[in-house]
């Protein structure tokens, strides 16, 4: 039979329901018989809930009006690319030497 | 700059962005948002944005070497969502599709940086999930878990609510593991899917959601430990009551360590 120990390192493939036979069948015995590990998969899986319902970080304003200006631009100039809505972005700020590289596209 | 850098001519053609990514999610129903987004309804972008944004900012830091640019990432992202969405086909879920071309992105970028995200690393990480200290050598606790109280993420811990305190333990955690959690417990995407997107074995992915998620869980109940009133006090605060009860003297809110 698996130990404590070994439950709380196997916990995780429990609670995400990856592991159904062998020893997802044995962490799933020790379960039943071990109050203090049920116990600890019930923590684990009260901290997957909270962590589903934790608030990200907002973008800043500024960042947020930009993307929102991006979103009308395109939604105004659709179906054309991109690259027109952008452009004529009337806040565009000018590209610095420094900093003018264009971001390598994904 | 980011935005003068966009429009630059001929850049949308060399997209390697997935715009047909398909995740293991099957999408068989519209996507209500999806709709609202493709009528052009502002609200809606906004939503996503906040909704979403901050942890593609964490995602992308995992590859990428500073916050600064792992925001760029995101922003050139959102970008790239609103140039592809009226191609987006649905045929994975909105969110795989976001970030599959965030991990895009920010991979290109790291590789521009000279960088090597490495997801399989655990280095400074102990390999136990709990405190060895805490097991007899027979593997039996030799400290066992204590109850928590029921956990409302609303609930004042500490002067703040707990979800705060938990966004923190998430932010804190070593970059890979954070990615993990983030793409499979904030985000809810499949394991498939997850371990696709960060370019991660299903074994890693395993083991460093399984890290992430316990050091989240040890945070907790450390916090809940310290707090009056929670975690190993509760026993003892609940005895407290009863005396109080009882009709016996003692202060109600008595802090029992």
């Amino acid at each position: 039979m698996l130990t404590c120990r070994e439950v709380t390192e196997l916990a995780g493939d429990h609670l995400d329901r990856e592991s159904c036979t062998g020893a997802g069948l044995q962490v799933q015995l020790h379960l039943a018989l071990c109050p203090p590990c049920r116990l600890f998969v019930h923590q684990l899986a009260r901290t997957v809930e909270l962590v589903r319902r934790v608030e990200g970080p907002a973008p800043d304003p500024e960042t947020e009006g930009r993307l929102l200006k991006a979103f009308r631009a395109a939604a105004e100039c659709q179906p054309q690319p991109l690259s027109e809505p952008l452009s004529v972005m009337p806040d565009a700020p000018d590209p610095s030497p420094s900093s003018g590289t264009p971001i390598p596209r994904g | 700059m980011r935005w003068q850098a966009l429009t630059t001519p001929g850049q949308a053609a060399q997209h390697a962005i997935p715009i047909n990514f398909i995740g293991t999610t099957r999408v068989t129903e519209p996507d209500p948002l999806l709709e609202r987004l493709l009528a052009k309804d502002e609200t809606a972008f906004k939503a996503l944005v906040r909704r979403h944004h901050g942890m593609m900012v964490s995602v992308a830091r995992s590859f990428v070497g500073s916050h600064a640019i792992a925001e760029e990432v995101a922003q050139d992202t959102w970008l790239a969502v609103i140039d592809g969405l009226p191609r987006f086909e649905g045929r994975s879920t909105l969110k795989n599709w976001i970030f599959a071309i965030l991990a895009n992105k920010a991979r290109t970028r790291a590789e521009r940086e000279g960088r090597i995200p490495n997801f399989a690393a655990v280095d400074g990480d102990p390999p136990e999930t709990v405190d060895p200290n805490g097991f007899a050598p027979d593997g039996s606790w030799a400290v066992p878990p204590v109850a928590w109280e029921e956990l409302d993420p609303e609930r004042i811990v500490a002067g703040r609510q707990l979800m705060a305190h938990a966004a923190d333990l998430l932010d804190g955690l070593p970059a890979a593991q954070r990615s993990v959690v983030v793409l499979r417990d904030f985000e809810g995407l499949e394991p498939e899917d997850a371990r696709r997107i960060l370019g991660v074995s299903e074994a890693n992915q395993r083991v460093l959601l399984h890290r992430g998620r316990s050091r989240i869980r040890n945070g907790l109940m450390a916090l809940l430990a310290r707090s009056p009133g929670q975690g190993h006090n509760a026993r003892q605060r609940s005895i407290s009551k009863k005396v109080n009860n009882d009709g016996n003297a003692g202060p109600r809110d008595v802090t029992l360590y």
